[in-house]
């Protein structure tokens, strides 16, 4: 994978192996289902966009 | 005048937090899905019947597309304004992401990766972002693209577990499927609401402040220094700052680049198993979750010259760990100490060079320096591969990184700040000591 790393800290791309390696460790250390990971990750996402959207509309508003 | 305690709990938030906190999602976003990446090759590799080669080669010609498309979306902006650079970018990266989801063989896989998807790629980071933060910050600029450019180490550690269990439990398609729906339904609707060019759409001005003069340091903040020249970019290139600027972000490429491709080799090599090294790498990117964060903020209350050069010296010290410690040793206090200096080049360059050169040319020019970076690297990656089969040792790349390092670190402590920089001229400060 000569070139597959190279895109620096701007958008750097992964070794295969690592990452599945670093889920085998996830999945050791937070010891609970894929689906229970997947659910309580997906909320943080939807989360994030869903709360920034809101507060700046809000404050817009309020200004 | 006295503020009182109720004047404080009333006070809302700037409305630029808003801005940066759409930004940290959108690099959280990009960076987190693009890093992810690695977790497809193997099963591209296995449904479309090519080896691991071809599928890099696929991503290999998304790197080149993506360094040559950022001077571009960089004129864009100047010309469009960022917010829709970064908006259209967004939402064409979520239905190219989508179609990713569903190409039939390879040869498509490199169309829709390699070109339209890594093109899109450079309109929402790090270039665009660079002007919208420039023009809604002068004094905490350095603060705001620190925080922002953590969004992306916050994606790289939440978001590659996130689609690799999706991917367990159904299968690339869908995790693709997710990523394509989350950045057009969700990424390209806050970026198209929230963010604003300027603070002046809002009748506000950068930081929140109130100019009793009418704006005369928020336009010599915009303005950039003496060096400054709206209507010539190019001109930019024949002045010192620059190419100082630029030089030690070669160097940043450079070494970042050695790392991201030859830290594993080098810990199997010296006799570290892949698990670790991984570890490492990952406690590098936690690290620098908080450096990037720290040193964008502390630039705000230095010379930025001297904080970007005590973190080219950091990541220097960094090196030497790993060129003449045990490995194992090494390892760990490199990323520990590496990790500081990880990001934290990108708010400290960028904001820089909005200072210097003003802001109305700030993307096509930190297009330029991305282009530069992205290349420096490539290109140092492929002579350190040079350097081992000829020697089987990574020491002489570390030692001559080591070199770069204090060499980019000198070189940005020449940046003449105080006689180039809107910060240090006398408009900047104007309307607060009236």
């Amino acid at each position: 994978m000569p070139l597959l790393s190279i895109a620096g800290h701007h958008s750097d791309v992964s070794d295969p192996t690592l990452l599945q390696w670093i889920v085998e460790k996830f999945t050791d250390v937070v010891n609970v289902a894929p689906l229970v990971v997947v659910i309580i990750i997906a909320i943080i996402v939807v989360a994030m966009p869903v709360a920034i959207l809101t507060l700046a509309l809000r404050a817009r508003r309020a200004s | 005048m006295a503020t009182t305690p109720d004047a404080i709990a009333k006070k809302p938030v700037f409305y630029g937090w808003y801005v940066v906190a759409a930004a940290f999602f959108m690099a959280f976003m990009v960076v987190g899905s693009r890093q992810s990446i690695g977790l497809f090759m193997d099963v591209w590799a296995e449904e479309f019947d090519v080896s691991i080669a071809v599928i890099s080669a696929a991503i290999s010609i998304g790197f080149v597309v993506n360094g040559l498309a950022h001077p571009i979306m960089g004129k864009l902006t100047d010309k469009f304004g960022g917010r829709k650079v970064m908006a259209i970018s967004m939402l064409g990266l979520g239905l190219t992401t989508g179609l990713l989801a569903l190409v039939p063989n390879v040869y498509l896989l490199m169309g829709v990766y390699g070109f339209l998807m890594s093109f899109a790629m450079a309109g929402v980071l790090f270039t665009p972002i660079t002007s919208v933060a420039s023009r809604w910050f002068r004094k905490k600029r350095g603060t705001a693209m620190g925080l922002l450019a953590a969004g992306g180490s916050a994606g790289g550690m939440l978001l590659v577990p996130f689609l690799a269990y999706i991917m367990l439990l159904t299968d690339w398609r869908v995790t693709l499927g997710v990523v394509a729906a989350v950045m057009s339904l969700l990424a390209f609707p806050v970026l198209a609401l929230v963010v604003r060019n300027d603070p002046k759409e809002l009748g506000l001005q950068p930081d929140g402040e109130t100019d009793a003069d009418g704006g005369a340091a928020r336009q010599a903040a915009l303005r950039g220094g003496p060096l400054a020249n709206d209507n010539c970019w190019q001109c930019s290139f024949r002045s010192a700052p620059m190419w100082q600027m630029m030089l030690s972000y070669v160097v940043c490429g450079i070494t970042t680049g050695v790392i991201g491709v030859h830290f594993v080799p080098f810990a199997v090599n010296g006799g570290i198993d892949k698990g670790t090294a991984a570890l490492a790498f990952g406690l590098l990117s936690g690290v620098n979750l908080v450096g990037v964060a720290v040193a964008g903020a502390l630039s705000d209350r230095m010379r930025r010259k001297d904080v970007l050069a005590a973190v080219y010296f950091i990541r220097a010290v960094a090196f030497v760990c790993l060129a003449f410690l045990p490995t194992s040793m090494g390892l760990w206090l490199f990323a520990g100490i590496a990790g500081i200096s990880w990001l934290a080049t990108v708010p400290l360059t960028s904001s820089l060079v909005s200072e210097v050169y003003g802001v109305k040319n700030v993307g096509i020019l930190a297009g330029v320096l991305t282009m530069v970076h992205q290349f420096g690297g490539a290109g140092a990656v492929f002579i350190a591969g040079v350097i081992f089969t000829a020697t089987g040792s990574y020491t002489p790349i570390f030692i001559a990184s080591i070199a770069l390092l204090v060499g980019a670190g000198f070189l940005s402590l020449t940046v003449r700040e105080r006689a180039y920089s809107s910060r240090f001229q006398p408009a900047f400060t104007a309307p607060e000591t009236a």
